[in-house]
């Protein structure tokens, strides 16, 4: 039985009045079916989204300075321990003349592929591709997943067969461009949330703490990301650092995105009844 | 040179995209808040027409058993609706199985088997419904199991005259038999729940899908009839009926349980012969739709077009993934911001937020949430579907002239019952 009141205190009497067209005779909630149930679309609902994509927005953005200061404590202190004694760098971003961000990243130089380079990813490459034949039939989507790597790997090998230095994308700024994107990626978790769940029936309360969580993630994943692809091109050449852009980098956190956001759409709310219509 | 060549085609890929990614978000948006258009459901006592149920079938002793069971609990008025099940040249016991139900149901079973003539669905169809004079015709896939009052449903919408064909809601019921069926689940949920109800809602072009659905027969005239040679007849015909004047609705309530893949290979045979289908019909209507005959509105011609083309994204974005790395290696002057772009733009066919949105809301408005969690996984599907989707259109049988690759029965395999007869 669908449990809701009804007295919902931000979206006010429109909907409680609304509500109460499906007053049982006892009491109870004539349900919707879940082929007719819907959202009502009231200024409140409207401006509850777009405070809190706003608000979200505008706090994320200003801790980003204190998110930026903290990565480079984190880097300073797991670089030496990856055996990558090197200076931070600081890109500095500013957004009108509100905020000054600095985005920490190592000053690490990925080499130019040698033959050793280019013989060890060849053999991994080969190796990833024969696992991907390898895998029984019912991963499937895996045994694509793997030669799509494989696919892009192959053409960078190729690409740096032949081609001479220097490379157009040399490693320090390949670190601080995806730390930078980074960043606006979690100032834009907010707004993503406006208008894909905020506008949702879920407490004020849950929609705060999606948003905490996402931000939080991303923010402890991305420096780490960063991190992980700097010590593989460092050791393993530049040869890698395509595969890393198209395959691991944002990629990454967008699905991270989907998956704790797909929790979040599983959380029950006060309007659309958990169970719907019978299956 | 070269560079600004491939810049210009990776915009034109990533403006295709973006449209595909407004879309999503637009039905998203329309399916919760939209104006909600369902105006033929309440219809539940009417001087019903005469209805023929078709029930297509080559090699279905699996199912047709339990698909015909179903059909004859309908609560659809008995005097006024027959079931033809079409045995087209199966090798199996579905022929028997369908005599045995005839031979117990003479006033309401009325076989038709073929052993001649074009094999497929639409020649079949075309054979079967030529014979019939009932007004109404429904069409079910053997492998179906229509509620007690879905035929009533179906059937309400016709007592419109501008209505030519009907369409409702598939949903498959062994959605627990692997990480597959559980995909599968979603992605319906998707395209019945938001998709197709936002096309209703809006009044753009619902898409008649073959099966829980049915065509009015002088609209099926009107419009030229089953054509034999169509791999995908039902988006054939929508668009033939649209193209004609005829209304095409969805009906969201009118729901019905179905068999969906449960393994990969069967799967992607699937997906291949949609795109091929669908193909061969953005190559028939895509000019005509762009002409348009003077009663569509823009914005069914814009729908139609990015319905009609849905199969054809997948080689863009694979031609856009291409164009991205091109460009990267070449070190394109502002290649970090178009990269960017793209990156965010593709993930609308691969997996982007849009596209997780529009099912994650499906699945919550269905009410069954602890599916949602598996949202990340349809990146998954994604994958295999691009693929698919994009080997299918590049081969010659997704651009060939119609006829030249003679339909067949592409059969997907079923599980309900290793017995025959296929009851659940």
């Amino acid at each position: 039985m669908y449990s809701g009141t009804g007295n919902d205190p931000v979206l006010g009497p429109a909907f409680r009045l609304a509500q109460l067209r499906l007053r049982g005779a006892q009491g109870g909630i004539i349900r919707k079916h879940r082929s007719m149930v819907q959202l009502e679309w009231t200024p409140r609902r409207a401006i509850r989204a777009a405070v809190l994509s706003l608000f979200g927005f505008l706090s994320v953005l200003a801790l980003l300075p204190v998110l930026g200061r903290l990565w480079g404590q984190g880097m300073g202190w797991i670089l030496p321990r990856l055996d990558l004694p090197v200076e931070l760098g600081w890109h500095r971003v500013g957004i009108a003349t509100l905020f000054d961000i600095a985005v920490p990243y190592p000053m690490l130089e990925g080499p130019w592929p040698g033959t050793p380079h280019l013989l060890t990813v060849g053999i991994g490459t080969a190796a990833i591709l024969a696992l991907s034949f390898l895998l029984p039939a019912r991963f499937l989507p895996a045994r694509y997943f793997l030669r799509f790597v494989a696919a892009i790997q192959t053409v960078s090998l190729g690409f740096f067969f032949f081609a001479t230095p220097p490379f157009p994308y040399p490693l320090p700024g390949y670190l601080g461009g995806l730390l930078t994107v980074g960043m606006a990626v979690l100032a834009l978790v907010p707004i993503a949330l406006g208008f894909g769940f905020y506008i949702f029936d879920h407490s004020l309360g849950r929609q705060v703490l999606i948003t905490v969580l996402i931000v939080g993630h991303l923010a402890i994943l991305l420096p780490l990301q960063g991190l992980i692809h700097a010590w593989l091109i460092h050791h393993l050449s530049l040869v890698v650092q395509p595969t890393l852009f198209f395959v691991f980098g944002l990629l990454v956190e967008v699905l991270v995105f989907v998956a704790l956001y797909g929790w979040a759409m599983s959380w029950s709310g006060s309007e659309i009844p958990a169970g719907g219509a019978p299956r | 040179m070269i560079g600004q060549v491939l810049a210009i085609l990776l915009w034109i890929v990533v403006t295709i995209l973006i449209s595909y990614t407004l879309r999503h978000y637009v039905f998203t948006l329309n399916r919760v808040f939209g104006r909600f258009r369902q105006p033929y459901v309440d219809i539940g006592i009417a001087d019903w027409p005469e209805v023929a149920v078709f029930v297509p079938a080559h090699n279905e002793e699996r199912v047709i058993g339990g698909m015909l069971d179903a059909l004859l609990a309908s609560d659809y008025p008995t005097d006024r609706f027959h079931i033809i099940p079409i045995d087209d040249r199966s090798q199996d016991g579905t022929g028997a199985i369908i005599d045995q139900y005839a031979a117990r149901h003479p006033d309401r079973v009325r076989p038709f088997h073929r052993t001649e003539g074009k094999p497929g669905k639409a020649a079949a169809l075309l054979d079967a419904t030529s014979r019939s004079t009932a007004e109404i015709f429904l069409v079910f896939d053997a492998d179906y199991l229509p509620g007690p009052n879905l035929l009533r449903q179906l059937v309400a919408p016709f007592f419109d005259p501008e209505v030519g064909a009907v369409m409702g809601r598939v949903v498959p019921h062994n959605l627990n038999r692997s990480l597959l069926t559980r995909l599968l689940d979603l992605e319906r949920a998707g395209g019945y729940q938001v998709d197709q109800q936002a096309r209703m809602n809006l009044r753009l072009i619902p898409q008649y899908g073959g099966t829980v659905g049915g065509v009015r027969r002088a609209a099926l005239l009107d419009a030229g009839d089953w054509d034999s040679d169509s791999l995908a007849e039902d988006t054939d015909i929508t668009f033939r009926l649209v193209l004609r004047g005829w209304e095409v609705v969805y009906q969201n309530r009118s729901e019905c349980y179905e068999e969906v893949p449960e393994n990969w290979p069967t799967r992607i045979r699937q997906i291949q012969r949609w795109t091929r289908g669908h193909n061969q019909c953005l190559r028939r209507y895509a000019i005509p739709l762009i002409r348009n005959p003077g009663h569509l509105r823009w914005a069914q011609v814009i729908d139609g077009i990015l319905l009609l083309g849905v199969f054809a994204v997948g080689p863009v974005l694979l031609l856009g993934w291409g164009l991205a790395t091109a460009l990267y290696f070449m070190g394109y002057p502002m290649l970090q911001g178009l990269l960017i772009l793209f990156a965010v733009a593709s993930y609308s066919t691969l997996g982007n937020f849009a596209a997780f949105f529009e099912v994650a809301t499906a699945a919550r408005l269905d009410g069954s949430r602890n599916r949602i969690r598996l949202l990340p996984f349809l990146a998954l599907g994604f994958l295999v579907n691009l693929l698919a989707v994009s080997r299918a259109t590049l081969s010659r049988g997704s651009w060939q002239a119609p006829g030249t690759d003679g339909p067949n029965w592409h059969k997907t395999e079923r599980y309900r019952l290793d017995a025959p007869g296929g009851k659940p």
